[in-house]
């Protein structure tokens, strides 16, 4: 999971996240993106380009639940 | 003393400030930090939590979380008379503070039901309506297989100086307005001066044989030039007297406009508390 505030000035960014990892993927330029999405100061253009959510791969070897 | 309000939006405030000493401005852009209070989720009590994120980092998620506060600060009891409190008040409900409640009573309650899925905030059932988080979307934990997750979140009021969740402002500047720069003939001639407006055509211009800056350039611009490029030897910027410009940003749980009146109050409250405390001990 990625991080729900900038590290540095403390606004929350992860509600961006979904629509800016779409945006990007369909291949336009992220400072564009971060742009429209209203994220102009440098610390929270950077948390946001170098997060990477890695949940969805590590999710895969989580112990097995067995209920009682 | 005129105060320009140069750009608003509900959660950013942009004034342009004369004729304030600095010391008073900077008293109310540290109380917006640290001594304006706003709601954010204190301690959560886990039923269950099969995710692959252990208890300590979902709390802290949580609480990191921005919650609607605008109303809560008149409701809930002022964070100084919970100091007392312990968690098996808070649990029964018993934790009031002049009739007013201290903790406000969050839910969450989710399972996977066989696919990956992830839990976001809409998931989050409130006590209080007033209460709630300020994103919809904001993904808490992700859940597999038959994973579940069950907890109860208590939020209360705080203040930033306690933990940085809660701190309303994101943003909280203040700083001087640039009207011109000063040149040391003695170590920049006019030689010297029209190398310095060729090299930089964005910032300055040369005006009756002396360096001037342009229309719209910054103080990031001419200290840029200061460090990097004339190293402090010539140039040197001049400030508006008593003119500065105040930039507030939140995160949301808060109106700009609330939380500068909010910081405002706490320092009086401040002030008070200080003389209160002088009379006592004058007699
Ligand atoms: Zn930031």
């Amino acid at each position: 999971m990625i991080p729900i505030r900038c590290y540095t000035c403390g606004k929350p960014l992860i509600q961006y996240y979904d629509e800016f990892k779409k945006r990007v993927e369909a291949g336009e330029d992220p400072a564009k993106v971060l742009d429209d999405l209203g994220i102009e100061r440098y610390c929270c253009r950077r948390t946001m380009l170098a997060a990477v959510d890695i949940s969805k791969e590590i999710i895969k070897f989580s112990t097995k639940v067995y209920r009682w | 003393m005129p105060i320009q309000m140069l750009e608003e939006t509900p959660i950013s405030i942009k004034l342009l400030v004369k004729g304030y000493p600095l010391a008073v401005l900077n008293a109310i852009r540290r109380a917006a930090l640290e001594l304006c209070p706003k709601m954010a989720i204190d301690f959560v009590i886990v039923e269950r939590n099969d995710s692959t994120l252990f208890n300590e980092v979902l709390a802290h998620r949580l609480a990191m979380i921005p919650l609607t506060s605008d109303e809560a600060l008149d409701h809930y009891a002022p964070p100084e008379a919970c100091a007392e409190c312990d968690c098996r008040k808070v649990e029964t409900g018993e934790c009031t503070y002049e009739g007013k409640p201290c903790y406000a009573t969050l839910y969450l309650d989710a399972s996977a039901d066989g696919k990956y899925k992830i839990v976001y905030t809409k998931d989050i059932i409130s006590s209080d309506e007033s209460i709630k988080p300020v994103y919809d979307n904001i993904p808490i934990v992700p859940l597999i297989g038959n994973q579940k997750v069950k907890l109860t979140a208590y939020a209360r009021l705080g203040r930033g100086r306690e933990h940085a969740k809660w701190m309303p402002a994101t943003v909280a500047v203040v700083k001087p307005v640039l009207k011109d720069i000063s040149v040391k003939e003695t170590l920049c001639n006019e030689e010297c001066q029209r190398e310095c407006a060729e090299k930089c055509k964005e910032a300055f211009t040369m005006k009756d044989g002396k360096l001037t800056i342009k229309d719209g350039t910054t103080l990031s611009m001419v200290m840029y030039c200061i460090e990097y490029v004339c190293e402090g030897k010539g140039i040197r910027p001049v400030f508006e007297e008593d003119t500065y410009i105040f930039e507030l940003e939140t995160d949301g749980s808060l109106s700009a406009r609330r939380t500068l009146k909010e910081s405002a109050r706490a320092i009086v409250q401040k002030l008070e508390a200080l003389k209160r405390k002088l009379e006592e001990k004058a007699g």
